[in-house]
């Protein structure tokens, strides 16, 4: 296998000097966004020699507990992420979301990594640190969107629900049209992105996975079972997460408990762009 | 049996008092008109026998059954119901006609395409309506749609809230027509319609609780 080159610490700083030109763009048409993007570029950097540091120590002690304690994190940081971004109240949601990106990332995880590429260790910190992240990643975007929706939907449109309670529907059945719009929103933009995949742009991993050293014909193929592990881990982590959730939500009498959603929306707020 | 009955209701809104001491006996098959201005609390007391708003004190009875956590999915089984804010943004026609006979509860109820076009021709509806989103349905339309698919759930007790919202006469006619032949079902209305007050066995006017009697 090719080893990639490194860069050298010089050559990253010429890297950086790139930055001039949408710095000089940015200034010249007075968009206010230089310091934005001079913030924005810091935090990355901070942020991944800090984790690259992480990655480091993991690999080399490459222990299961330490691992799995690593992945506790990822999963609590995104269950407290997507509760902010959602413009959701910790009090409902954040258990549920612990429960269900635990369960929904454990059990396709297990299945990735132990049935389909038979790691005879399954904790193996190469592969169960970045698929873990990888999934984590796409389960925090579907559920911002699937349950921004679902509860925005169900406060907006609350006599349609009230509508099917008073005409016979349980309360599984009166949410129905609200579970179909979150999941379409949900994943509209996720089986899109699969359609056109290696058409538009090759994704990320198998980018890396290439320059890496692997053959594309390998690099394909983790590609094709990782969009699998993320379509199923994304769909059952916001199926799940809002079965858990309705169980704190409604009261005994099918009604939405006061205050769900916070009353400013943050939703709107800009996204980070996906890279 | 009766079909409602309330007992020393009090109902309040943000701890704003909106129905004070409200006592109804409501007989089975009874035909009631709701009125009052808006805002006196029409839409609450509906919104309250549905188990949707909360009592601050006093006791609901339906088919003489208390309503409360225990009782209230039973009791929605019975009913069917008539929101005034109809103007859904989610789904086809079609999809909130026909999504109350997809309930487990009314499945024995749903109805054939002859039955529904006949009350879609009955009401004026135009067969294209069924096929559109129902965000672009005029007002009337909604209605007429909602009216049609609360009609055929054919059950014991219906509450309508403003039933001829944005209906012409002709259309009102036909709606009286349609609810007031079912001489076994109770239908309790809110309604400023001189016809519709005129045709109903009782009518309660809910400013004469209104809080601040």
């Amino acid at each position: 296998m090719h080893q990639t080159i490194d860069i050298s610490y010089f050559n990253l700083f010429l890297g950086y000097l790139l930055l001039i030109i949408p710095v000089v763009v940015f200034y010249h048409f007075k968009t206010h966004l230089v310091k934005d993007s001079l913030v924005a570029v810091l935090r990355m950097t901070i942020q991944l020699f800090v984790v690259g540091l992480y990655l480091e120590i993991l690999f080399e002690y490459n222990d299961a507990w330490i691992n799995s304690a690593w992945w506790l994190i990822m999963v609590v940081v995104a269950a407290f992420t997507i509760v902010r971004r959602a413009s959701l109240k910790k009090k409902f949601f954040l258990i549920p979301l612990l429960i269900s990106l635990a369960i929904s990332l454990f059990l396709i995880d297990l299945y990735f990594l132990g049935f389909i590429i038979e790691l005879d260790y399954a904790f193996e910190a190469r592969y169960f640190i970045p698929i873990s992240g990888i999934l984590l990643g796409n389960c925090l975007k579907t559920n911002i969107l699937g349950l921004n929706t679902f509860y925005k939907k169900l406060h907006s449109e609350i006599t349609l629900y009230r509508y099917y309670l008073a005409n016979g529907a349980t309360r599984s059945e009166a949410l129905i049209p609200f579970m179909r719009e979150a999941l379409r929103t949900a994943f509209n933009p996720l089986i899109a992105g699969i359609s056109v995949i290696g058409l538009i742009s090759l994704p990320g991993m198998m980018t890396g996975q290439i320059l890496g050293g692997s053959s594309p014909n390998v690099a394909i193929k983790y590609q094709i079972m990782l969009m699998m592990a993320i379509f199923v881990s994304t769909v059952v982590s916001v199926v799940l997460t809002i079965l858990i959730a309705n169980n704190f939500v409604f009261d005994k009498y099918g009604n939405v408990k006061p205050g769900v959603m916070k009353p400013s929306s943050t939703a709107n707020r800009k996204e980070p762009r996906k890279l | 049996m009766s079909a409602v009955i309330t007992e020393k209701l009090n109902i309040s809104y943000n701890n704003i008092p909106i129905i004070k001491n409200f006592n109804a006996h409501i007989a089975e098959g009874e035909k009631v008109v709701i009125t009052g201005d808006s805002g006196t609390g029409k839409t609450t007391l509906l919104n309250a026998l549905l188990g949707f708003v909360p009592v601050s004190s006093g006791k609901i009875l339906l088919m003489d059954k208390v309503l409360n956590k225990d009782t209230v999915n039973e009791l929605r089984n019975k009913t069917a119901f008539l929101p005034q804010e109809i103007s859904f943004t989610i789904g086809q026609a079609k999809d909130i006609f026909f999504e109350p006979f997809t309930f487990r509860q009314n499945k024995a109820h749903r109805p054939s395409d002859d039955k529904i076009f006949e009350i879609f021709s009955y009401l004026n509806l135009p067969r294209s309506s069924y096929e559109k989103d129902f965000g672009e349905l005029s007002g009337g339309q909604k209605q007429r749609i909602l009216l049609a698919s609360v009609f055929l759930l054919n059950k014991e007790l219906i509450l309508l809230d403003e039933p001829t919202k944005g209906l012409d006469e002709k259309a009102i006619e036909k709606v009286m027509d349609l609810f007031f032949r079912e001489t076994d079902k109770t239908i309790i209305a809110t309604s400023h319609h001189p016809k519709w007050i005129e045709r109903s066995d009782k009518q309660i006017n809910i400013e004469n609780y209104a809080s601040n009697n």
